[in-house]
């Protein structure tokens, strides 16, 4: 199928990388399929394009370029819905919140977005701990370098 | 919406295998316990409500999406100069 999320042309997104997000994003319930995309190999961010809405997608990115350690319990509810078998199937990504033209970057910790990645499976869940908030500041040492632009290549 | 009265020590059991007791009553403030299985998600209202404010600010367009990246990475390395 042929989306139409790239400023100058159309991207081929393949059926079998579309992921099933069945209960969709919270506060977005109609948001359910989703591809992911790498900016570029060395990027801790990517893109969360929706397949409903093709026009919107989130930036999300690895845990490590807000927090080190960031332990998550994921509950028996949210590893049946994601049909996960062993936890290494699980890969957490957080959502990132992009303001004031890059220079106010933050994290959403409180509500990680889970995936399998075999089975083509995500959920958005809720981390109920008061270590983490929704407004968590990039990590000075994010490992993005400052000469990154080489790296800025949208790998579809 | 269903509405019962309760007093402390008394319990709702909805679907037969959660429980809610209210335990103390203090002023305004009433604190419940909640038994519940596992696969069972129980959240505070406000902590969905932050989330999906988050949510809403993160939302962005597709063909925005080279640019979104430039700007993290240059609003970066303004941030570490």
């Amino acid at each position: 199928m042929k989306i139409g999320s790239s400023r100058f042309d159309e991207v081929e997104i393949d059926d079998k990388d579309v992921m099933n997000f069945e209960r969709g994003i919270i506060g977005f319930p109609s948001l359910k399929r989703f591809v992911l995309m790498d900016f570029s190999d060395s990027s801790p961010f990517h893109w969360l394009q929706s397949i409903d809405e093709p026009e919107v997608g989130f930036v999300v990115s690895d845990p490590g370029v807000f927090i080190e350690n960031y332990v998550v319990n994921i509950d028996d509810d949210t590893k049946q819905l994601l049909r996960v078998d062993k936890d290494s199937e699980m890969v957490v990504m957080i959502v990132v919140t992009v303001k004031d033209g890059g220079r106010d970057v933050s994290g959403n910790l409180m509500g990680p977005i889970i995936v399998n990645a075999d089975k083509r499976l995500g959920c958005q869940v809720v981390i109920n701990t008061p270590d983490y908030n929704t407004r968590t500041p990039m990590k000075n040492d994010a490992g993005i370098g400052r000469s990154s632009k080489a790296n800025i290549g949208v790998a579809v | 919406m269903l509405v019962l009265t309760r007093k402390i020590n008394e319990k709702i059991v909805i679907s037969a295998d959660i429980v809610v007791t209210v335990l103390t009553v203090d002023g305004d403030q009433v604190r419940l316990g909640i038994e519940a299985p596992s696969d069972i998600s129980v959240h505070r209202q406000e902590v969905f409500d932050e989330i999906i404010r988050s949510n809403r600010q993160a939302i962005q367009k597709s063909n925005n999406r080279a640019d979104i990246l430039q700007s993290i990475l240059s609003g970066r390395s303004k941030g570490n100069g």
